[in-house]
């Protein structure tokens, strides 16, 4: 079992991390030129992004090493990362609409980098609801492995079909959603912001991991009862 | 090759059996009629929209209905325990794998050339002199939703909510084809020149190729005991 | 055009989430410990 000391410095951490970051991205770097002050949620957006990113990579090497291990630690960390990915995804999504908003003037736009990330959302989202349909826990685990590894190799695939289709159908002036210039007190921002999100998704994934564990050894302890 | 003969065994199993009634092919063109049908009215009738919409009308069409193909055909496999006795057969995962792909490969793109014309025939367009480069879109579109399909239909066909499952699962990862396929359909029917819809083939291709190599690898887990 | 709300807004929706997931996964684990706890007496008193 994961130990509650890990658990207690990973929350320590990440609360410290949020809070440099916090103050990072609304008192050490400036405002933005062009966007101003709105540009500060990007420290929000960003990093959620990526660490959504490393959440679902991580969901890939837990399935594939599952698949070929067996081990339930592997499946419990994939169960417990997607989980976490699927948040975070959707947090950043949301992030980002808001900040297009007052930006583009719009909620929604099909950008590439935004569609894709909502597909990829779909997909994790597809493989959450799997894994609760399915009763037998092994059964389970090896379904969610196969999918695990299937959506994530399909991600650079959809990028790219997604990004043809947009430049087929981007209209002359395009609205980029894009980093705005970075000045180097923003890059500061952005890699501390950075940080603290991949501490606070190692403290929910080991949180999250507990209650996994606590669920095969209830499995383990019903298949005894049957036995 | 014992392998090749495996293979080929069960899709003439998939095949013939579907050859006695014909029944999810009638299932699946009636359903693909409807969906068109109803397209126009979602449209409004507005001839431009439709023409200008018509590629995405009729990919939207295929998939939906190759998706109620797919489940229908493993459905037949858990009925009497088929699959259980596919499994206890001497051959390898693989070929089972194969075996269903190709039947259901055939199956689906029977269906699609009996659309086509169809298609044809409600939005007045002119299919058959591009019938050749038609094919060149659709075949490996559909290659590519059958391989992911096949693979999908085995995971969710055992679930409670399996009809809605396979196309929740299905449909986000299968969005490379259905993009490739609408525009390189959009490229042939405007005539405009074949080299345009290269780029949409070779994505196709690659989804084809990693979707089969990744099914064939991990197939055989999703059917052990 | 006040860009504070969005700002914030934006903020206060990741904290509310994150907050919400952790407060979700204490309680799943603190209902899943007490089954186990449930389990493990039963199996204690069927063994002997």
């Amino acid at each position: 079992m994961i130990g509650r000391g890990l658990e207690r410095a990973l929350g320590i951490l990440a609360v410290i991390g949020l809070l440099v970051g916090l103050y990072t991205g609304f008192f050490y770097a400036p405002a933005d030129a062009v966007q101003g002050e709105v540009q500060r949620i990007m420290y929000l957006h960003v990093p959620l992004i990526l660490v959504s990113y490393l959440a679902f990579f991580i969901v890939f090497i837990m399935s594939i090493l599952y698949l070929a291990r067996r081990r339930e630690r592997h499946d419990a960390i994939a169960h417990s990362s997607a989980e976490i990915g699927v948040l975070f995804t959707a947090l950043a999504i949301a992030a980002g609409s808001i900040w297009g908003r007052p930006t583009w003037g719009t909620w929604w736009t099909w950008d590439a980098r935004l569609t894709t990330t909502t597909i990829l959302l779909l997909i994790f989202i597809g493989y959450l609801m799997l894994r609760a349909l399915v009763d037998d826990p092994s059964r389970g685990a090896t379904f969610s492995a196969v999918l695990g590894i299937i959506g994530f190799l399909d991600v650079p695939i959809i990028h790219m079909s997604v990004v043809w289709w947009r430049t087929l159908h981007q209209p002359a002036s395009i609205l980029r959603p894009g980093a705005p210039t970075v000045a180097p007190e923003m890059q500061v921002a952005l890699f501390t912001n950075l940080v603290a999100f991949v501490l606070v998704y190692g403290y929910l994934l080991v949180k999250r991991l507990r209650l996994e564990e606590a669920r095969w050894e209830l499995n383990r302890l019903r298949m005894e009862q049957v036995t | 090759m014992i392998f090749a003969r495996r293979v080929l065994a069960i899709a003439r199993k998939d095949l013939l059996a579907e050859w006695r009634d014909r029944e999810s092919v009638t299932v699946m063109f009636y359903f693909a009629f409807l969906v068109l049908f109803l397209f126009s009215f979602a449209l409004g009738g507005d001839r431009a929209l439709i023409r200008g919409a018509s590629s995405g009308l009729l990919w939207l069409a295929f998939v939906f209905t190759s998706a109620l193909g797919l489940a229908r055909s493993i459905q037949g496999e858990l009925e009497n325990d088929c699959l259980d006795g596919l499994l206890l057969y001497p051959a390898q995962r693989e070929a089972i794998y194969l075996g269903k792909l190709c039947g259901n490969f055939i199956m689906i793109l029977t269906v699609e050339m009996v659309i086509f014309p169809l298609f044809a025939v409600l939005y007045n367009m002119d299919l058959w002199s591009q019938l050749p480069k038609l094919l060149l879109i659709a075949v490996p579109a559909t290659l590519g939703f059958v391989v992911a399909g096949t693979l999908l239909s085995a995971m969710t066909a055992g679930l409670r909510a399996r009809e809605a499952m396979l196309p929740f699962l299905l449909f986000p990862l299968t969005i490379p084809l259905i993009l490739s396929a609408v525009n390189g359909t959009e490229v042939v029917l405007r005539g405009e020149p074949f080299r345009l819809a290269v780029p949409w083939l070779k994505l196709m291709a690659a989804f084809d190729l990693v979707f089969l190599v990744a099914s064939l690898l991990t197939f055989e887990y999703l059917v052990e005991e | 055009m006040n860009p504070w709300p969005y700002v914030t807004g934006a903020y206060l929706l990741a904290a509310i989430g994150l907050l919400y997931y952790l407060v979700s996964v204490s309680r799943r684990t603190k209902a899943m410990t007490a089954q186990l706890g449930t389990l493990k007496r039963h199996a204690g008193g069927g063994a002997r």
